[in-house]
């Protein structure tokens, strides 16, 4: 073994990293050679320096802080986020059913609410709109051609006018009916559509009709004496008042259960749904 | 630091994997900060890519399958280490792994023992080597790592770990002999 190559045997004979037939060969050679073993000693001693010498440097706390709030932040979402499988089917299902029921459900409800004639609040809103003063008598004319212009700038649909004097006249409250609604509740067989008597009227009452699937509040004729002069009218139309709040009762009860009728069964649809997701 | 904010929300750990990690690779924490801490020379940077390794680790940690959990961070360390200076100190990883040593005379255990005494000498000894026999004394000597576990982390066959290391002593005993001959002489 000549001394070039120990030079660089002496670091894995050092190390315990040689064989033993390789490190018995080495002693072998130290044992004549004292420029290697002046070699190894200087090795040895540059070891221990370096062991003793404290250079090891250990992580700093704020190292350690900073890696646990990076492994928190690695760790704590995804428990979270990881949904397994047939939890991602049940929120399939339940939004599947959710949107068939809504589908099937929602014309229904919206059903309902245009075919409900009006609400309660509308018709006071307009009831009231019609005793506030200089609205009792909008058109002081029983001129069809006075008339129908008035109505014309006002409503959807401007009803038929006639002669309110001729036979077989039929009223209309239409003061209790919310303007944007008129055009529904216009019925066919109205003949005259008044707010305020312009100086006839009869005895007045009012009455649902769902024919032609429209709720109408309407006067029917009477056989009831005409009579002229306000102080009759005033009669009436107190007459008139009261029957409007039957009336709006009746309407009240009847938005109340046609949309009752929807709403639980679309709540627990979409709590089921929620539930199940 | 981009490093962390990228390793943030990417292949995290379930809480199993985590428990893993802390049992098997956080207890090498000290391993990888200080060998950051010798192959960067600087604490600071050191704190950086110690962490920026460990979130590496953290994002390949379902690919390690047993083994050497400290020779598997301590690769990464490096890795992340030798990529940091290439980016920020490309000067310092020009100076050649197998330079010729010029034949030196044998230097006493004596005047090693002395010179390595002084923990301010030694520290500049070991920092004006090259950052690759740096490493192997580093993984060597403080770590007391295997020729095995240097090949592994440095990447180099484990047939010239010996060589290597070799080559280091050679070079930390010149620096620490011959980088301040008076100031040797002065404490002889």
């Amino acid at each position: 073994m000549s001394c070039d190559s120990t030079r660089t045997v002496l670091h894995g004979y050092l190390d315990g990293e040689l064989d033993a037939t390789r490190a018995a060969e080495f002693e072998r050679h130290l044992e004549n050679c004292r420029d290697c073993a002046v070699a190894l000693g200087a090795v040895e001693s540059l070891r221990s320096s370096l062991q003793r010498s404290g250079l090891y440097e250990n992580a700093p706390v704020s190292l350690r802080k900073k890696i646990r709030a990076d492994l928190d932040a690695a760790t704590a979402s995804p428990a979270a986020l990881r949904i397994p499988a047939w939890r991602w089917l049940a929120l399939a299902v339940a939004l599947l059913i959710v949107a068939s029921v809504s589908w099937y459900a929602w014309p229904r409800v919206q059903n309902s609410a245009s075919s409900a004639p009006f609400t309660a609040a509308e018709l006071v809103d307009a009831h009231v709109r019609s005793l506030q003063p200089g609205h009792l008598t909008d058109v002081a004319s029983t001129d069809q051609h006075t008339v129908k212009p008035w109505f014309d700038g006002k409503l959807a649909v401007v009803p038929p006018v006639k002669d309110f004097n001729a036979a077989n006249t039929s009223l209309m409250f239409l003061s209790c009916l919310p303007r944007s609604r008129t055009h529904q509740f216009i019925p066919p067989a109205c003949d005259r559509v008044i707010n305020g008597a312009t100086g006839v009227a009869r005895g007045w009452s009012i009455a649902r009709s769902r024919t032609s699937q429209i709720p109408i509040c309407t006067s029917l004729p009477s056989s009831s004496i005409s009579k002229s002069g306000s102080l009759f009218w005033q009669q009436s139309f107190r007459l008139c008042h009261r029957a409007t709040r039957r009336l709006l009762n009746s309407h009240a009860m009847l938005e109340a259960t046609s949309d009752l009728n929807y709403r639980p069964g679309l709540l627990f649809t979409y709590a089921f749904g929620i539930f199940l997701a | 630091m981009s490093g962390s904010d990228q390793g943030r929300g990417l292949d995290v750990l379930d809480v199993q994997d985590r428990a893993r990690f802390e049992q098997l690779v956080l207890p090498h924490l000290d391993a990888a900060f200080n060998l950051a801490r010798w192959l960067l020379r600087n604490r600071t940077d050191s704190e950086d890519v110690a962490q920026e390794a460990l979130l590496r680790a953290c994002r390949f940690f379902r690919g390690f399958h047993g083994g050497d959990a400290r020779a598997w961070l301590l690769q990464i360390v490096r890795n992340t280490c030798y990529t940091w200076l290439e980016k920020n100190r490309p000067v310092e990883l020009m100076s050649e792994f197998d330079e010729e040593l010029h034949q030196q005379p044998s230097v006493s255990p004596e005047t090693l023992a002395i010179a390595g005494d002084n923990r301010e000498r030694l520290t500049r000894a070991l920092e004006t080597l090259p950052p690759r026999f740096r490493e192997v004394l580093v993984l060597r000597e403080f770590e007391g790592c295997s020729y095995k576990e240097i090949a592994y982390i440095t990447a180099i066959p484990i047939g010239t770990v010996m060589s290597a290391l070799a080559r280091a002593r050679q070079r930390l005993q010149c620096a620490l002999t011959h980088s301040s001959p008076q100031e040797a002489s002065r404490e002889l």
